[in-house]
């Protein structure tokens, strides 16, 4: 166990560090100037040299990533040069609404996925299970920036449940969440049915049946604990999508999230806020998924740390 | 075949006959704008209505199925083509190809989608080309892990042990003995793939990287979502294209899923 | 799967234990803006809104009025013994937020930290003439150029800090500014929103409410949305004319609209082979309906414009040549400059650049099938912002789509049009030279008398308006929706935010008003 995390830990220092280059240089070749950006029509030529010079930007590329991961070591991310800031600062206050809106999207969706998808695995082709694969399907065909005006406009304007926008207290986060969660709970929905079909085949439940355990019994306690790795393994792998997706979301929803500081951060070419930001997805990506690996050992203990 | 699965594959087949027949399918010049009569609703000239700018909708539609099938197409061509060979690489070399290809996956998987599209589309300008090579750049992945895994498995089967015995050299087993039994997954995971890749466009043109100059569902919808209180046609239609579309591809998807994978079979072909 | 929607909604509803609207209480007027400024102090400003949210915490020596007019404001009044020489009597009854009195040591200290490279001002050039500040007493300055700069006063409109910036760190100054304006800092929290609460003692009467919310959202759509519920009280400018009509017919709010400033316009490369030729200009003009376009793609939120400069403005010239909308004319002018149709129909192919804003490509798609009626074959690129800046900058296009906002210094045109102007050393993007223009935006820049400086921008835009460097397309109308509570807002120019000093809201208690004059 002890050995697993040690390496999982190796792959997150890995990760990281792959994670920083590719972004430093993919951000460094985007054309465009943040100083120009930053300093609008006004300023002079002698001024932005000046300024770019003060701000090390007129160093070889190679040299800026060599203080780039120095101060990296050092969990110094740089001050964004936009605001002027210190980027750990920024990031540490977004993140969490970010984090914050997955979490809640990941609840409703499993909350909705799972009951839906065992119902339709126990009565496939019923009229359940057809019902609910089209709901599914209308699900993912809806892109989040139709989803989210709509949803707005039925429960904040018409039946007005919720706010409109902007992150004050749960009720904000109540559109939002879905509008981020739908599809992945159509996804998830989908999964689950089809891992719990192929495990209520299997021969311990038919041998579970033979024994006159109930059906409940059967489902739950047998069937949806094998069922839930194929469907563990699926949300490890949205999580990303999750955090991306995020972004189209928070700008509908007005949501102070880490994706429209980064989408904003990318406009502005303020290279170290987008670094910042994009370590902070990949190392919350990174370490779900190291979370998720974790419960599958107490999901299944079938499975060993290797 | 299911009833939904022929569903699905007829509403593909519609489709792609659209998209490649637009020109000749389409009433009116889909970028001709008549100002004064924009967001006018259906009628006998205009089955659909205009949009924001007077231009036929019906036309834009038809037009936009060409950019959702070649977006979608062209994306999961490439995306299997790279996983087949990566995951091929990776699964059947094993040791320090699999150590690259699979650690090189999972950075790939850790780093955020969206600055990755907008980074590319900004390097390398916003071309229907550089469109699906954003979307492909994430891709390959699902497939390459696919191929991998199944190549695992395969690897150690009696029959390719045996012809490995006879001397058949590497690409002739892989070629021969071991691709073969990968495409059925892989036609079913590309189903869905080509129904992400057509939403993946759609997210791009609301943060304004969608396809340019040539209507796409993705953009229709995205210029409608403003209207949507004083003019719903405008989104209303691209959004069902859209969703129908999808719809059928994951019908098929599912459908192919049930009659090639071998351990849904046993259900048969019900419903 | 429908039913446990509704069963999460009702949940998620109970917890949340009331109706969504979690309004602040009182007083409080709730604004909504499109984006987040980059900063509060007005040394540092450059985007629009960093201007606009400045403005209502500092004042300037100089301030543009409602109309956009330079008028004093800290001064109480400035004298000009000399054309290098700015005489700035003070007010003596300003205060900061702190309580601190503000005399000339401010005003010097200002000037100097904007001079200082460390200060990072994108406004350093405009005080680079300045050669001395003398305060011979806490109420008056004294500023010496070492050349004439008429522009200078426009210059001394920007806020002033205290001195030592009341002894806190440039950091935290940053985080939570003091001036003299009207409403004082509270909050900001970045991308959601900036609170800032009445200044009871402000000079110049306190506002009316308590305190203003400028809410940060992003989304047009959601911004309309916003205002319709009525969590939002007032939105300035950044309403897509399209919603505008959609809002008007809401019984709740009003809509409010003023002719603007705000100049948009057509850009040319005037290096392109093709575009340094005057004809091709002119038909390009001659074949785009902007009456057209206003009235169906800006719902008629818009003027047509013949030139920067806006009727308002004091240096406006009324007698510039036009180009109407007139197709065949554009045709002729191509076929006489020899640029006939091939056999499908194409004189020559062109890219016009523009954002991706959406209302930008709109006008975009029209004014490219415009071009596409009398036989150019031109194409719309619409590239992110930082990318379309930086090929703007470097010559990197044939023609762009961009709009001058909040103009009011005629001076304008020797940023935009003097040949010595070609980024990085001004905003003369379409790299455009005549040395007469040269000539006369020079000379004004170092008279002073209005009626001089007037007839030197008069010629110089009867000049450009011939020699065609940009199509001028429109001025936007500037237009303010708000709920029906809200009462006295007016629309200052430009997308000023100015107008909420005289809001107030009904039904609300009105804050102490013993300081008003």
């Amino acid at each position: 166990m002890s050995t697993f995390i040690a390496r999982r830990l190796a792959f997150l220092v890995f990760v990281t560090f792959m994670v920083s280059t590719l972004v430093f240089f993919f951000i460094h070749f985007i054309p465009g100037d943040p100083l120009a950006i930053m300093l609008g029509d006004t300023a002079r030529a002698a001024d932005v040299a000046e300024l770019r010079t003060q701000m090390g930007l007129d160093r070889p590329l190679g040299e800026q990533y060599v203080r780039f991961l120095r101060g990296l070591v050092h969990g110094d991310l740089g001050r964004s040069l936009r605001y002027d800031k210190p980027v750990m600062e920024m990031v540490l206050a977004r993140l969490p609404a970010t984090l914050e809106l997955a979490t809640a999207a990941m609840i409703i969706a499993i909350l909705i996925a799972i009951p839906a998808g065992i119902m339709s695995a126990i009565r496939p082709y019923s009229a359940f299970d057809h019902g609910s694969m089209f709901l599914s399907l209308v699900g993912v065909s809806m892109p989040s920036f139709w989803l989210g005006p709509l949803l707005i406009l039925a429960f904040a304007i018409h039946l007005d449940w919720f706010p409109v926008s902007g992150r004050a207290g749960i009720s904000s986060l109540v559109l939002p969440a879905i509008t981020l969660g739908t599809a992945l709970a159509a996804i998830l929905s989908r999964m689950t049915r089809s891992a719990m079909l192929e495990v209520i085949r299997e021969e311990y439940i038919t041998a579970g049946r033979a024994k006159g355990l109930t059906e409940r019994t059967l489902i739950l306690k047998h069937g949806f604990r094998n069922a839930l790795i194929p469907v563990l393994t699926v949300l490890g792998l949205q999580i990303g999508a999750l955090l991306s997706g995020a972004v189209v979301t928070e700008k509908v929803f007005a949501w102070p999230g880490i994706g429209r500081l980064l989408v904003d951060g990318i406009e502005a070419r303020d290279y170290p806020l987008v670094q910042g930001c994009v370590l902070a997805i990949s190392l919350s990506y990174v370490l779900v998924n190291l979370a998720i690996d974790l419960l599958y050992a107490a999901v299944d203990p079938r499975i060993r740390m290797e | 075949m299911s009833l939904l699965a022929r569903v699905g594959l007829a509403i593909m087949a519609i489709t792609l006959l659209v998209a490649v027949a637009a020109p000749a399918l389409a009433p009116a010049n889909p970028d001709r704008q008549v100002l004064a009569e924009k967001f006018r609703g259906p009628s006998a000239e205009h089955p659909l209505g205009q949009d924001r700018s007077g231009r036929d909708i019906l036309s834009r539609i038809l037009y936009g199925a060409r950019v959702s099938m070649l977006v979608g197409i062209s994306t999961v061509a490439i995306s299997v083509l790279v996983g087949l060979f990566l995951g091929s690489l990776a699964g059947y070399f094993g040791k320090i190809a699999d150590e690259v290809i699979m650690r090189a996956i999972d950075i790939l998987q850790a780093f955020p989608g969206i600055l990755l599209a907008i980074a590319l589309t900004a390097i390398l300008g916003p071309s229907l080309r550089n469109i699906v090579f954003a979307l492909s750049a994430l891709g390959w992945v699902g497939y390459a892990r696919l191929v991998r895994g199944e190549f695992l498995k395969i690897r150690e089967m009696e029959y390719v042990s045996a012809a490995r015995a006879l001397g058949a050299g590497d690409s002739r087993i892989i070629l021969r003995h071991i691709l073969p039994n990968l495409w059925a997954p892989i036609i079913v995971q590309a189903t869905f793939g080509v129904a992400a890749a057509i939403l993946g466009e759609a997210s791009l043109s609301f943060l304004g990287l969608g396809a340019q100059g040539m209507p796409s569902w993705g953009g229709m919808l995205n210029e409608g979502i403003d209207y949507l209180f004083m003019a719903p046609h405008l989104s209303i239609f691209p959004g069902l294209a859209l969703m129908i579309t999808i719809l059928g591809l994951n019908f098929l998807g599912d459908g192919l899923r049930d009659r090639l994978d071998p351990r849904m079979r046993a259900f048969g072909s019900a419903g | 799967m429908r039913r446990s929607v509704t069963f999460l909604l009702a949940a998620a509803f109970l917890a949340s234990g009331c109706g969504g609207s979690p309004r602040p209480e009182g007083n409080t007027l709730v604004i909504a803006i499109e984006s987040n400024p980059s900063t509060l102090d007005p040394r540092l400003a450059t985007d629009a809104y960093s201007s606009r949210l400045s403005a209502l915490l500092f004042n300037g020596l100089m301030t543009q009025d409602r109309d956009g007019r330079l008028v004093p404001d800290l001064a109480e009044r400035v004298e000009t013994p000399d054309p290098r020489t700015y005489v700035f009597h003070l007010r003596r009854d300003v205060r900061f937020h702190n309580g601190q009195p503000f005399t000339s040591a401010d005003v010097a200290f200002t000037i100097a930290s904007i001079l200082d490279e460390k200060t990072r001002s994108p406004r350093r050039s405009d005080f680079s003439r300045v050669e001395a500040v003398e305060t011979p007493d806490p109420h008056t300055v004294i500023i010496r150029l070492d050349a004439p700069y008429a522009p200078f006063l426009t210059a001394a409109a920007t806020g002033i800090v205290p001195t030592d910036l009341a002894g806190q760190s440039p950091e935290s100054f940053a985080k939570a500014p003091i001036g003299t304006g009207p409403f004082r800092f509270s909050a900001w929290e970045t991308d959601s929103r900036v609170v800032m609460k009445a200044n009871a003692s402000y000079h110049g009467g306190p506002p009316r409410i308590e305190s203003a919310v400028f809410k940060i959202v992003p989304n047009d759509t959601t911004r309309v949305l916003e205002l319709r519920k009525g969590s939002v009280d007032l939105v300035q400018n950044a309403i897509p004319a399209h919603a505008v009509e959609f809002l008007r017919e809401d019984p709740g709010v009003e809509v409010m609209t003023r002719p603007g400033i705000n100049f948009s316009y057509l850009g040319f490369n005037m290096e392109d082979p093709l575009l340094k030729k005057r004809a091709v200009r002119a038909a390009i003009a001659h074949a785009i309906d902007r009456e057209a376009i206003i009235e169906h793609v800006l719902q008629g939120l818009a003027t047509p414009a013949r030139e920067l400069l806006a009727p308002t403005n004091w240096a406006y010239a009324d007698d510039v040549e036009s180009y109407d909308y007139d197709p065949a004319r554009a045709r002729a002018l191509l076929d006489e400059a020899g640029l006939l149709p091939d056999k499908n129909g194409w004189r020559f192919a062109i890219t016009y650049k523009t954002s991706t804003n959406k209302e930008r490509v709109q006008i975009g798609e029209s004014i490219v099938q415009y071009m596409r009626e009398v036989g150019i074959d031109a194409r719309l690129r619409s590239l992110e912002f930082g990318t379309l800046y930086d090929d703007v900058k470097r010559g990197n296009f044939q023609m762009f789509g961009l709009t001058w906002v909040g103009v009011t210094d005629p001076d304008i045109l020797y940023y935009a049009f003097h040949s010595e102007s070609i980024p990085e050393n001004g905003a003369n993007r379409g790299r455009y030279a005549n040395q007469r223009v040269d000539e006369l935006v020079t000379r004004a820049r170092e008279v002073t008398g209005e009626a001089e400086r007037k007839s030197l921008y008069a010629e110089a835009l009867r000049i450009i308006a011939h020699d065609l460097p940009y199509v001028p397309l429109w001025y936007a109308t500037d237009v303010a929706a708000m709920q029906n509570r809200v009462e006295g807002y007016d629309i200052w120019l430009g997308g000023d935010l100015r107008g909420v000093l005289a809001a107030s809201l009904a039904g609300a208690l009105e804050s102490d008003r013993s300081g008003e004059q």
